[in-house]
């Protein structure tokens, strides 16, 4: 039996990866014959897997009951918010032109309606004649009707002694007989 | 080497790459609370393997998780879902390790608190075993392989956590790491060399080894008892 070699860092490599089960083919059966013949590389080889195996004495650390709840938590502030509107609708989605189409109707709808009620609330604009005139409420001008009902040429000519003067004058007189 | 095209078809035969996309293209939370569920006991026992610390282990564990929702629109598939989870939880702890050595805290008494004092499970575990000698023993021997394994720089102490405990192969913690799997290996060689001559003491405690490297070659152990 040949003298036995001192090991280099290259052997105790080939050693190591030799327990480990990484060598090829051909480098482990070059281990496995040096073990064979080498009493050191026997011994290396031997007390480098009982260190190994010693490992196993080492207790296998887990996590706390609570981990993955915590865990979870934290993840879920990272997501981004949903709209609840867009989450909770059951059946499809409803595509953009009909939803537009559905607001136009209803702010048209609106309108119509503000119009109808101001319609109903506003005065009517046709001017008052003397059949609006209640005698019992206004007796003075019931007397008068001429008065309201030539009210509109009164408020253009916006002066009663012009109006007083061209009826005094004689150049409408043919024109108006029943004066 | 797959080329991209082809991990990427890999990946997605990987169930929790599908969940993953699930939650880029949908936002599905209940699919993010499934890879939650799934990866949370081996995320929070890597990082509190490397960092000694529970609470700073469940801080970080949540901080990776939400890094990932962060992200999700930036997700592309090329490996397994793991592989991309431990990288971030790789860069993550490196953070956090190399921030605690600028901000260096005052350890406690290690039977106190602190990563060498027993935790919860340790002391429910140990109030469980019958006999208080191999009750210390059990103590004693995980806090000395504790303190072992911190000594390890963070790159070995990664290398190692995912070698052993997630059952990396060197090409998985290549890709963790963002090495290549030559360097993966030189990593590993040494950090278990160091273990062992920081452990070399303790192997024998370990009554349940068989040496399976005598088994595997027909020699008997040559390490003395």
């Amino acid at each position: 039996m040949p003298d036995p070699q001192p090991l280099t860092d290259a052997d105790r490599a080939d050693l190591v990866a030799y327990l480990d089960g990484e060598l090829e083919p051909s480098a482990q059966q070059r281990v496995e014959a040096r073990i064979s013949l080498d009493a050191n590389a026997r011994a290396e080889a031997d007390t480098l897997k009982r260190t190994w195996d010693l490992l196993d004495h080492l207790p296998r650390p887990g996590p706390t009951a609570d981990f993955m709840e915590r865990t979870l938590d934290r993840v879920s502030a990272l997501r981004p918010a949903k709209t609840p509107s867009r989450t909770n609708t059951s059946g499809p989605p409803v595509p953009w032109y009909r939803r537009a189409a559905v607001s136009y109707v209803a702010w048209a709808a609106a309108a119509l309606l503000a119009l109808a009620i101001g319609y109903r609330l506003t005065p009517p604009a046709r001017p008052v004649t003397a059949a609006d005139i209640d005698p019992d409420t206004d007796p003075l001008l019931a007397r008068e009707p001429r008065v309201i009902d030539n009210l509109p040429l009164y408020l253009a000519a916006e002066n009663l002694d012009y109006l007083l003067a061209l009826d005094q004058s004689d150049l409408f007189a043919d024109d108006a007989p029943g004066r | 080497m797959p080329n991209g095209s082809t991990s990427a078809q890999m990946a997605l035969r990987d169930p929790d790459v599908r969940l993953m996309l699930r939650v880029r293209d949908a936002d599905d939370a209940d699919a993010f609370g499934e890879l939650v569920e799934r990866y949370q006991h081996r995320l929070v026992g890597v990082l509190h393997h490397l960092l000694g610390h529970a609470d700073e282990a469940e801080d970080l564990a949540q901080e990776v998780f939400l890094r990932v929702f962060r992200t999700r629109k930036r997700y592309h598939p090329r490996a397994k879902f793991s592989t991309w989870l431990f990288t971030i939880a790789n860069n993550l702890a490196l953070n956090a390790l190399r921030s605690r050595q600028r901000k260096p805290v005052v350890p406690l008494p290690a039977q106190e608190s602190g990563p060498l004092g027993p935790r919860p499970e340790e002391q429910l575990v140990a109030d469980a075993a019958p006999p208080p000698g191999h009750r210390l023993q059990q103590q004693e021997l995980a806090a000395v392989i504790r303190q072992a394994l911190e000594g390890l720089n963070e790159r070995q102490r990664m290398a190692v956590v995912l070698n052993k405990f997630e059952d990396m192969n060197y090409a998985e913690i290549a890709e963790v790491m963002g090495l290549s799997a030559k360097a993966v290996k030189s990593l590993l060689s040494r950090a278990r060399c160091r273990l062992r001559d920081t452990l070399i003491a303790y192997l024998a405690i370990d009554s349940a080894f068989v040496p399976r490297i005598a088994r595997m070659t027909g020699h008997d152990s040559d390490v003395p008892d």
